[in-house]
């Protein structure tokens, strides 16, 4: 089934599934294969949501762990392994961003340690290279087409971890207006998404 | 209740409803495929939303100590048990069973003694120095890792074979008219080890540190047979 996202060359969901059965199976090259897959944007994401690379760091070896423990528990869930390993490493950022209101940590500067920014991963090749940047190209161009003030609203839950409650605080607003610039960007974005032909996967029962 | 909650269900799906409102409306969508649909194509758009930024790649050393981690869970890599327990290497022992069974548990709280979340930190922190070791066999290479004045080392070992049966390897650090013994340990089959080691006195009061290996069990006095030796 065409999931979400899904562009030819990229790990396929079928693919990751057979990864995760194996790595149930106490496999961890299979382990490993996922990692080669996903720690790039696994850490693209902790650093967008954390602000340090120690803490990003921490956040994509705990999550890979955390999939090497709890690789049998996805099997009761639905939708894609991508997306269960993206909601674990979420899951851990923002936690540990809640931690860092209470505990301020110097956050490095990213231009005091150039090494990061090197690609390093030998698996990937040019063609990997090129559908990561078309897809980032798609949905950073979807992202940009919605109202800013909806973006706004999706970007302080998303990458902040804030509830709409903390929202309606920050920006001065009733609840009901957070909760509806919440749909209405949802709705727009899905929209613009399948505009530019993702196909969003058919989960009915 | 039969009227469905249409505007609620964006924020369910981008977890930004509270506890209780959350709650409710999961009771809804047990019993509602309709919304439950939606539901879902709001969650597989949340879910894109870490694509927006470019990926970019972790160093290397969180692979390996990843890989590590898992593999000192399997059965090849356990220490082996010592026939004469002495109390420093049960003491070894027991900090890696509590090591092992917290990183079970681990909920991103900091477990003092937890050896790998550590051990990342303590490598990618600028204080750190990497004293590369010497070793007489070809093809082994050793790093300790250490920051002045600390009671705490890493060390990266690569290249080194499995022990022969009845054998492990050994850390040492030798002050003026001692060598202090300090923990085991095997390596994978891949020849790799990062251990954490706590030392009793500050680093900067030893003058060497050096691997060597022993009977299974360890020693209180170093063998001949150094594999690595570096000048602190």
């Amino acid at each position: 089934m065409a999931g979400l996202g899904s562009l030819p060359g990229m790990g396929s969901p079928a693919g990751d599934e057979a990864l995760l059965a194996r790595v149930v199976a106490g496999d961890d090259r299979a382990l490993e294969q996922l990692y080669d897959r996903y720690a790039g944007l696994i850490y693209s994401l902790a650093l967008r949501i954390s602000g340090s690379a120690d803490l990003a760091e921490d956040i994509v070896q705990e999550t890979f762990w955390r999939v090497w423990r709890r690789a049998a528990t996805y099997r009761g869930l639905r939708g894609q392994v991508s997306s269960w390993i993206i909601s674990i490493a979420h899951h851990l950022a923002i936690d540990e961003r809640r931690r860092q209101r209470t505990r301020p940590v110097p956050v490095y500067d990213q231009d005091d340690r150039p090494v990061l920014r090197e690609l390093e991963d030998q698996h990937s090749d040019i063609s990997d290279t090129v559908l990561a940047d078309e897809r980032q190209r798609l949905i950073s161009t979807a992202l940009a087409s919605i109202p800013p003030e909806q973006r706004e609203v999706i970007d302080l839950a998303y990458f902040r971890g804030l509830s709409q409650r903390e929202i309606a605080g920050r920006l001065d607003l009733p609840i009901g207006t957070v909760k509806t610039r919440v749909r209405l960007g949802l709705q727009k974005l899905r929209d613009a998404l399948e505009a530019q032909g993702f196909v969003l996967e058919d989960l009915a029962d | 209740m039969s009227e469905h909650p249409t505007e609620s269900l964006a924020a369910f799906a981008l977890g930004v409803l509270d506890a209780s409102e959350a709650t409710i409306i999961a009771a809804h969508l047990r019993r509602c495929a309709g919304c439950r649909a939606e539901v879902e194509q709001f969650q597989q758009v949340v879910g894109l939303l870490p694509y927006s930024s470019p990926p970019q790649q972790p160093p290397a050393h969180i692979k390996q100590q990843l890989l590590a981690r898992i593999r000192v869970m399997q059965p090849e890599t356990v220490i082996p048990p010592a026939p004469r327990p002495q109390p420093w290497l049960r003491a070894a022992l027991l900090l890696l069973l509590v090591v092992l069974v917290g990183l079970g548990a681990y909920a991103f709280r900091p477990i003092p003694d937890a050896a790998q979340p550590a051990v990342v930190a303590f490598l990618a922190s600028p204080q750190t120095i990497g004293h590369p070791m010497q070793s007489s066999q070809p093809g082994v290479y050793g790093t300790m890792y250490l920051q002045h004045g600390q009671r705490r080392v890493v060390l990266v070992v690569q290249g080194l074979a499995p022990p022969v049966a009845g054998r492990v390897y050994q850390c040492w650090f030798a002050a003026q008219d001692r060598a202090v013994p300090l923990r085991t340990f095997t390596v994978d089959d891949s020849g790799t080890a990062e251990l954490m080691i706590d030392i009793p006195q500050p680093v900067d009061s030893y003058h060497q540190v050096m691997v060597t290996i022993e009977q299974a069990g360890g020693s209180q006095t170093p063998g001949s047979q150094v594999v690595l030796s570096a000048p602190i």
